[in-house]
């Protein structure tokens, strides 16, 4: 008997007092799943640009079928559990590897979101969910599984996808449920669908009886609902984080739309007293401003609407608004120059195109839903 | 069938020099009103009336009217169109092709203006008489983002209220706006006081290609679009497929060129408010589609 031979003799022996100790039959433990060779091979042709090659690597990994990505996985889970229990050997795909299989996947998925291939992309998504699985909670980026849950429920959000959106914050929370940002994403994803047109009746008034009117009320219903809970999300995330000017500014506006004027008003003010300058500032006077119109205070409003085009000369929403104020309260004059910046023949702009108006941010998420902050998570995994 | 009325002003700021060897067709000292009427018989335009045809109420007030001109009165084109995400590809094509036949239709004399918009309104072209230059900026159209409707008929009220003589609005749109800051209300009080007539051509509407609402019974997109055209004395006209826009913005055309502009001056009734006009043939049976009324603002404060 060889040295060789003993050895994997005691081996055995070993496994099999483990698992009589577990109480499982040596027969029934599965054999461990095969390491992913071909997995890692294309994952390494995707590394370090936007080369053909990498681009051909890439669409080669966003047509694996869903159980041949499950069986690399389980190959990877399989590999790490070996080495964890092993002192000797580490894992053969160690957490950049992983960490940066999570970006590949997760913009595969974020491009077939783009033609609509959304069973694919939850394929995509399934597997990056599997894959930070396998990561410590110390992961390098940091807060690494955090953004990923961001950025994929307002990739969903983004894209009015407003319950998957939901889903994908809801368990990102779930698991950080401190996190002011995730609050305010789910938030906004309730905010946005309470501010959904009643296709049926646009109000009570014109809704007929009957069938339509019983579904004006459950629109109504529901409204009134995820008003309620998009409040909570902002406060929650106003707890997590008071400096969170963001929050308060939703806040304001999803209580003064939906909820309270009174109090709508009171957090609009806040939200102007803290935005400081910028982005915020300029949307804080603008609602602001729309809510003390609808007040009947105009002249309130045109100086909020002023001091929101102080924040953004070129803001298209402020300068339409402040127009059309101007216009109700008979400044005709003042409409015209208010508005001339918006009906000029700008030319060839590129730099004006550029430019953002923060109302339109606004609508398609929190700033912290940014495609900036996507981008920055990729580049600090793939530098 | 269409109608449309104007309260006269001299008001030039968006003249380029082009603009400015281009006379103001109806330049007046005093304010006085046009009435832009269709005239129409079995859906066919009637031709050859004059002013003795025509009696008009202002305010229930009988007007002493003039024929300012008919259809081929010089013209001010302000072109509106859609190119929100829902225009990518063939639809863009076909949009442009449409819209570039309907500024090849013009006459010289006429002005047109070109506005694109989607969240952001951009104003191609101010009111022109280069109509080639128009077409050649239509290239420069493309489709992207959400789609700011109200707001992009605010620019184009704006730029029809800073320009002399008759103006027509001409919009592209589905009625779908999901991203304005004003309200269809606020733009629909602008219609009623604006001196342009709207036109739409509709696409993707119940009764078009589009019709998941119709249980319903109503659809609101398309409410708010009849009730701009109606405010103006405009028309609605749909499209039922991509392949038909170009025949929809022809449309357009030639009954903005069946029309009859009246012109009077208000005798006999209140300075400012609403005026609620009336246009009826003396003795002829017909159609006749005309704006319910105008809004006449008080002197300047």
């Amino acid at each position: 008997m060889t040295k060789c031979r003993i050895r994997s003799i005691l081996s055995r022996l070993c496994v099999l007092a483990q698992s009589a100790s577990a109480g499982v039959s040596p027969q029934a433990a599965p054999a461990p799943a095969p390491f992913p060779e071909d997995y890692l091979m294309v994952l390494d042709a995707c590394r370090g640009g936007e080369s053909a090659g990498q681009r051909l690597a890439r669409e080669a990994l966003g047509a694996w079928t869903s159980e041949r990505l499950t069986a690399a996985l389980a190959g990877l889970r399989d590999d790490r559990a070996q080495a964890a229990t092993d002192p000797l050997r580490s894992a053969r795909a160690d957490d950049r590897t992983l960490s940066f299989a999570a970006i590949v996947h997760t913009q595969l998925a974020f491009g077939q979101m783009d033609l609509r291939q959304d069973a694919a992309a939850r394929v995509q998504l399934e597997m990056t969910r599997g894959l930070l699985a396998l990561l410590p909670e110390e992961t390098t980026p940091p807060g690494l599984k955090r953004r990923w849950h961001l950025a994929v429920g307002c990739r969903y959000r983004r894209d009015f996808e407003l319950d998957e959106a939901r889903r994908w914050l809801r368990a990102g929370l779930a698991v950080y449920p401190q996190d002011a940002e995730l609050s305010l994403a789910l938030g906004s994803a309730d905010e946005l669908t309470a501010t959904f047109r009643n296709e049926a009746c646009p109000s009570a008034a014109e809704c007929p009886g009957g069938r339509v009117r019983e579904q004006y009320l459950a629109v109504e219903w529901d409204r009134q609902g995820l008003a309620t809970s998009a409040e909570q999300q902002y406060r929650q995330a106003l707890a997590d984080d008071p400096q969170l000017v963001e929050a308060r500014l939703r806040l304001g506006r999803v209580l003064w739309r939906h909820l309270s004027k009174a109090r709508g008003l009171d957090e609009l003010r806040r939200a102007t007293e803290q935005a400081g300058q910028g982005e915020l500032a300029y949307l804080a006077h603008l609602f602001l401003g729309a809510a003390l119109e609808d007040q009947g205070l105009r002249a309130d409003a045109i100086e909020h609407y002023r001091a929101a085009l102080a924040q953004r000369e070129d803001g298209q929403t402020a300068r339409l608004a402040l127009a059309h104020a101007l216009r109700l309260a008979g400044d005709r004059g003042g409409e015209r120059e208010a508005l001339l910046p918006v009906i000029e023949a700008p030319g060839p702009d590129p730099a004006r195109e550029r430019e953002m108006d923060a109302w339109w941010l606004y609508a398609i998420g929190p700033l912290a839903c940014s495609e900036t902050q996507w981008r920055s998570l990729r580049a600090e995994v793939e530098p | 069938m269409i109608n449309a009325f104007a309260l006269l002003s001299v008001t030039a700021l968006l003249q380029t020099p082009s603009e400015a060897r281009s006379p103001p067709t109806f330049s007046m000292d005093v304010e006085a009103v046009q009435v832009d009427v269709s005239v129409s018989r079995s859906g066919r335009p009637v031709a050859g009336l004059s002013a003795a045809d025509f009696v008009v109420l202002d305010s229930g007030v009988p007007q002493q009217v003039q024929l300012a001109a008919a259809g081929d009165v010089p013209v001010n084109a302000i072109l509106l169109l859609d190119t929100s995400a829902s225009l990518l590809g063939e639809r863009m094509t076909y949009l442009r092709a449409a819209a570039s036949a309907f500024v090849a239709g013009l006459r010289t004399g006429d002005r047109v203006a070109l506005v694109t918009f989607s969240h952001r309104v951009r104003v191609l072209s101010g009111l022109t008489l280069e109509l080639a230059a128009v077409r050649e900026r239509l290239g420069r159209a493309y489709a992207d983002g959400m789609t700011a409707l109200s707001d992009a008929l605010y620019a184009g009220f704006g730029i029809a209220e800073g320009a002399a003589g008759r103006t027509v609005l001409v919009l592209f749109s589905d009625g779908l706006d999901n991203i304005s800051w004003l309200s269809e209300s606020a733009i629909l009080d602008l219609a009623r006081s604006s001196p342009a007539t709207v036109y739409v051509v509709a696409a993707s509407l119940p009764g078009g290609n589009g019709g998941d609402r119709a249980h319903l019974g109503r659809d609101p997109r398309e409410a708010f679009l009849k009730a701009l055209v109606g405010a103006t004395g405009g028309a609605l006209l749909k499209a039922r497929g991509d392949a038909e826009l170009a025949q929809a913005f022809e449309q357009a055309l030639s009954e903005m060129r069946a029309r009859y502009v009246l012109q009077y001056t208000p005798e006999g009734v209140a300075p400012s408010g609403w005026h609620p006009i009336e246009v009826r043939l003396k003795s002829r049976k017909a159609e006749l589609t005309t704006r319910p009324g105008y809004f006449k603002a008080a002197g300047p404060r």
